[in-house]
């Protein structure tokens, strides 16, 4: 089956609920409609990873790649 | 002690590093006439810090302006229940002066602003940020890029960390990385106390190996362990050819 899979780290997780979910996709889809779809507003995410390389969040996502969201990880 | 002895009890001390590819005696002179300025003593700071110390960087300036609370005692392990309330920086400074006495240890209890900044950063090699939050990071970013120091970054939320290091004028800075603007956290962040512990260690060894010049840094990528997982993992930040930090050197490079 087509699918992108998010990983979800952290604070992320109170919305998503599940650290790593995949997604059917047919072809090419807009991330942040992904964000959205689980519920995790986006402003809180920080970072995004696309198949290990950072990308913005309007970047869309083919079937097989691998999504990471992070939010800010600025505690010390 | 008398002639001789206090190089043998340096000798003996760092035997094990010593005897370590890539450090020797050249490399603990290295350590020894090193300045690194690590900002923040808090749950990264005090590993670091330990570490620093245990390795013999010779001058260690410690910026906080914090005083010791109790809720820091679950993962700021440089302070003690006898310090609360006490200055931070005056706490960390005791312990180290008692674990490596042989060091210099210069105390800054004050906090890092952008007015400050440069200043304080210019009188060291390299900076080690121990910081709790995003302000601090992107005016030390904003120092070391002018400055033309190398600083390393450490973060930690929850059951994650990141660490990477900066190398100026090379980006991508930490500018570039957290150029979105995400919400800070709402209230204390939730922290296992054990990873400070991971993420600071994994700094202090970065540090050390920029001081030696040795191995490969984390430059270029960051690291992020991920503690529930049990799993490392790194990505490529982008780099922001518009970034007002590390933009314009790199369009001239």
């Amino acid at each position: 089956m087509k699918e992108v899979t998010l990983k979800i780290f952290a604070s992320l997780l109170h919305w998503a609920k599940e650290p790593e979910v995949r997604i059917p996709i047919e072809g090419p889809t807009a991330l942040r409609n992904l964000v959205e779809h689980l519920g995790i507003p986006e402003d809180e995410v920080a970072v995004v990873i696309r198949n290990g390389k950072q990308v913005k969040l309007d970047t869309e996502v083919t079937p097989g790649d691998i999504v990471s969201l992070f939010p800010v990880i600025d505690g010390g | 002690m008398v002639d001789g002895a206090f190089e043998r009890f340096q000798n003996d001390r760092y035997f094990r590093q010593l005897i370590l590819p890539g450090v020797g005696e050249d490399g603990q002179r290295r350590l020894g006439q090193a300045k690194v300025l690590v900002i923040g003593t808090g749950g990264l700071g005090s590993p670091i810090l330990y570490y620093l110390a245990a390795a013999g960087v010779g001058t260690i300036g410690i910026v906080d302006n914090d005083h010791v609370d109790i809720t820091n005692l679950q993962r700021q392990i440089l302070h003690w229940e006898k310090d609360l309330s006490r200055l931070k920086t005056e706490s960390a400074r005791e312990k180290l002066q008692a674990f490596n006495s042989t060091l210099r240890y210069l105390s800054h209890a004050t906090r890092l602003t952008e007015e400050n900044a440069e200043a304080l950063i210019s009188e060291y090699d390299l900076v080690i940020a121990a910081v709790d939050n995003r302000e601090a990071r992107r005016t030390i970013n904003k120092a070391c890029y002018r400055l033309g120091i190398p600083w390393i970054d450490g973060g930690i939320r929850e059951y994650i960390g990141s660490v990477t290091v900066f190398l100026p004028p090379k980006g991508p800075c930490y500018e570039c990385i957290y150029r979105t603007p995400a919400l800070r956290p709402k209230g204390p962040i939730p922290l296992l106390g054990a990873l400070p512990g991971a993420i600071g260690s994994i700094e202090a060894i970065e540090g050390i190996k920029l001081i030696l010049s040795i191995g490969i840094p984390i430059t270029g990528r960051v690291l992020v362990y991920d503690a529930w997982t049990g799993r490392f993992d790194e990505f490529v930040p982008s780099q922001d050819p518009n970034c007002p930090i590390c933009g314009i050197k790199v369009k001239g490079s």
